[in-house]
């Protein structure tokens, strides 16, 4: 059967290619990400076949899809690294620690090869490429394969050890078998038919009797069996099972059974083998055979057959495996595309946007419905609005992904790092299937590698010196993700050797960061100064660490995304810093207020409840900005002083009480309207860096609400009491009645 | 019908210029040796012989193997062979459990005539 391809439109093959490598691209990196994450595994458990399996499978995909898309290099090259692993499948070479090793680096030059076209980042080293390659030829056994490099594509002939002998749950297999029963099969009371059925219950299988043996009727004894039989079997039974099904025949019988695909690895060749290829392979077609047919201009079953140089039922039979494995692969990818499917990330992104001027419309829509007083009307607005907050959350939840995607590249990290700086150390992480919005993986990232980083170089100690202090030599630095509301917790957890207090408490005191006065300073709110720009308490700068970006890069990268850090730590035990994250960066639910003729919008998730500030409470506070909410005192801040915005307040304000890192807050305004469904636009360069505000909205009538960075707007707070207690006048006095 | 000797009938006519064979009851390994006499009579008293399937009990290997072999017989002799008229059931079972049906016939099918083709 000849390949099948789909017309394409009427364009320049380098159009092509360049169409093929950017939809490409994204598998390309999840791939290497997948090898990478498999290496690291199989490094742990060397004798693992399916991780063995995961790594060749990767880098198979790597190569065949390479090529296709016009990547010669990284074709060529993986292809090397290829033979090496289909070796470790069959038990020729083993995994060791260089091995793993040297397959990293290979894998770090294919991602330099694909960095180089997709993200310009200069070109690939191909010294450095030729030496990776000529270290796996090197790992070749000197059986004269490293002239003749392994084909992959081959059937393997089973042996007694190779090829999986016991089931695999999950794993299928498809087998060609070859049954030749003995001719008085039928005498022995045994029904070669029945044989067929119990073959068929292990899996999808074809089955197609060869009847070439079937002599005229003068010659035939009508008691013997002249018919044989091929199969091809798709299974996770394993070889045992086919075994069992010949038992009791075995030894009269011919029994021959080949592996033609493990698990699909062959789904990524454009088509299946050509008929003449399945014939060869089967030993029913010689290669003078084929050459005698290829003579002619017909069909390749029809030549043979006319050449007379296969029945034409073995054709029948190697057309049968190529209609099963065409279907059994398209079975397959139908169930792949059916579960998922690949959209580039600016439709998604153009997809946002959409929904969040929908969201807008959907606010004037509603407003304008209020207005009108129209019942129907009203009727229409609330159920656009019900629809488009399910549209909303719907194309939030397509952002939505599995942190887990970046975690091998942590694991990575751990064990480069560790092995470099002389310390033996393990990442393990919990929850990668927690999902946050695509933009907040895509930016924790770094923060997250320098956060893993330090707690390898400061926070793990050498072996030696855990031992004395009777922990085991290897640390471990936990990681995990965990949803928490609407935010996610991101916890990166070590059993170091912690961090000093005194250390920090000295250091800021000295940096008159910490007032003197107050030694007893929680160590919570101390270890903050850890994320201080040019803080450390480090004797020496490391290579690791030394790289002129601080912790205060991690804590602007960290609010910039709206999320906070916490560090607790315990001296000889080990540090945790927890990173605080909201689930989305799009759309959030806000809670709209307004003071003046100005609207702000406060995070809803921050919101814990709203009571009334009247004068008599605020004279009562005896001009203090705390109000006493039920026996509870709660500390203010006065939005209308805080923006400077003109004009008085109404005789009743509104208290709107948050919580910021425990602490309960309230922010003063002059009236609520309520919940809002929040579309977030970024402020221009010119407003980026105001403090206090993350963004803008825009409400239904057109006006601009600024939403407010509550966290820091308490932080600029205490930061001003701090002064000015240093300047000995308390801002707590500073009350505007 | 529970004890009883399991039977297979044959029955032969000729019809004008063909002849017409047919088989009743249970075509199996026990009866092969009676079907492939009926087989070469039939192929040795006309030249274009039209096999029957009437009421089947049971099929096995053998028959089907016995039905090939006529056909390539018939092909040999430059005579005609064929299987006519409805299946019965369970014959249509064994031969896809024999594995049987097939796109194409075998070398000898020049005239297209294979008894296993899409059938």
């Amino acid at each position: 059967m000849d390949e099948i391809r789909e017309p394409l439109e009427d364009e320049s093959p380098e159009h092509i290619i360049a169409k093929l490598r950017e939809t490409f691209k994204d598998e390309a990196y999840e791939l290497l990400a997948e090898l990478e994450a498999a290496l690291l595994e199989l490094e742990k458990s060397p004798a693992d076949e399916d991780l063995t399996g995961r790594v060749f499978r990767a880098l198979h995909t790597i190569k065949g899809s390479g090529a296709t898309c016009g990547f010669r290099d990284v074709s060529g090259f993986t292809h090397e690294v290829e033979t090496i692993f289909d070796m470790v499948r069959k038990g020729k070479i083993a995994v060791s620690k260089e091995l793993i090793d040297l397959t990293l680096k290979a894998r770090d030059q294919i991602k330099a090869m694909f960095d180089q076209y997709y993200r310009g980042g200069g070109s690939a080293d191909t010294v450095r490429t030729r030496e990776i390659a000529a270290s796996f030829k090197n790992l070749l056994p000197d059986t004269g394969d490293k002239q003749n490099a392994v084909s992959p594509y081959g059937p393997r002939r089973h042996t007694e050890s190779g090829g999986p002998s016991q089931a695999v749950p999950g794993k299928n297999v498809t087998y060609r078998i070859r049954f030749r029963p003995a001719q008085d099969i039928l005498s022995q009371g045994v029904n070669p038919v029945s044989l067929l059925d119990e073959l068929r219950r292990l899996g999808d299988c074809t089955v197609v009797a060869q009847t070439d043996a079937v002599p005229k009727l003068e010659d035939l004894n009508p008691e013997l069996c002249y018919t044989y039989w091929d199969a091809i079997l798709t299974t996770s039974q394993g070889m045992n099972a086919i075994k069992d099904v010949f038992i009791f025949v075995k030894d009269s019988s011919e029994l021959k059974v080949d592996i033609i695909d493990e698990d699909g690895k062959l789904d990524d060749e454009k088509s299946y083998k050509r008929i003449s290829d399945i014939l060869v392979e089967r030993g029913d077609l010689t290669a003078d055979g084929l050459q005698k047919a290829l003579k002619s201009k017909k069909l390749m079953g029809e030549m043979l057959v006319e050449a007379g140089v296969v029945a034409p039922g073995h054709v029948e039979s190697a057309l049968v495996e190529q209609q099963h494995m065409k279907e059994l692969r398209e079975k397959r990818q139908t169930a792949e595309s059916t579960s998922s499917i690949r959209v580039s990330t600016d439709r998604l992104d153009g997809l946002v946007d959409l929904v969040s001027e929908m969201v807008t419309v959907q606010a004037r829509f509603s407003r304008a419905a209020a207005l009108f007083n129209n019942p129907e009307l009203l009727s229409i607005a609330e159920e656009v609005e019900r629809l488009t907050g399910e549209l909303r959350d719907n194309t939030m939840s397509i952002r939505m992904m599995p942190i887990g995607t970046t975690f091998s590249k942590f694991k990575r990290v751990v064990r480069d790092l560790s092995s470099e700086l002389g310390k033996e150390a393990v990442l393990v992480t919990e929850g990668a299937e927690t999902e946050l919005d695509k933009t907040v993986i895509e930016r924790l990232s770094d923060p997250l590698v320098h956060l893993i980083r330090n707690c390898i170089d400061h926070g793990i100690e050498p072996p030696e010196t855990r031992k004395v202090t009777g922990k085991p030599g290897q640390g471990t630095v936990h990681l995990s993700a965990i949803h928490s509301g609407a935010h996610v917790l991101i916890q990166i957890r070590d059993d170091g050797a912690g961090l000093d207090a005194n250390g920090i408490r000295a250091k800021a005191t000295e940096k008159g960061l910490v007032d003197g006065n107050r030694p007893d300073l929680p160590d919570r709110e101390l270890f903050q100064f850890i994320l201080a720009p040019g803080f450390s308490t480090a004797k020496k700068v490391t290579d690791v660490s030394g790289r002129g970006v601080g912790l205060d890069v991690v804590k602007k990268a960290i609010d910039a995304l709206r999320g906070s850090i916490e560090i607790s730590s315990q001296k000889g035990l080990g540090t945790t810093i927890t990173l605080k994250l909201p689930l989305t960066l799009a759309i959030i639910d806000g809670f709209l207020t307004r003071i003046g003729a100005e609207y702000f919008v406060f995070p809803l998730s921050l919101v814990e409840e709203c009571v009334e500030l009247t004068r008599e409470g605020v004279k009562n506070a005896c001009g203090r900005n705390i109000a006493n909410v039920r026996g509870d005192i709660v500390p203010y801040i006065r939005l209308r002083e805080r923006f400077s915005i003109d004009g008085g307040p109404p005789p009743i304000e509104q208290i709107v009480i948050t919580r910021v890192e425990d602490k309960r807050v309230g922010f003063v305004v002059d009236h609520i309207i309520g919940g809002h469904q929040t579309v977030i636009k970024n402020l221009g360069g010119f407003y980026r860096n105001v403090e206090g505000i993350s963004g803008a909205t825009i409400l239904g009538d057109g006006t601009v609400a600024l939403i407010l960075d509550v966290p820091k707007l308490v932080q600029s707070s205490e930061k001003e009491e701090m002064q000015s207690l240093k300047g000995g006048e308390p801002s707590i006095q500073k009350t505007v009645a | 019908m529970k004890g009883a000797k399991a039977v297979m009938k044959s029955k032969f006519k000729q019809s004008g210029d063909k002849g017409i064979l047919t088989f009743d009851g249970d075509l199996t390994v026990e009866h092969a040796g009676e079907m492939r006499l009926a087989l070469i009579k039939a192929l040795v008293d006309s030249d274009r012989v039209e096999v029957k399937l009437g009421e089947v009990a049971k099929a096995d290997l053998a028959c089907l193997q016995l039905l090939c072999s006529a056909h390539r017989t018939a092909v040999t002799l430059k005579k005609c062979f064929t299987v006519v008229g409805a299946r019965p059931e369970k014959f249509k079972q064994t031969v896809e459990a024999a594995g049987y049906l097939r796109f194409t016939g075998c070398s000898l099918d020049r005239e297209k005539g294979c008894l296993w083709v899409g059938k």
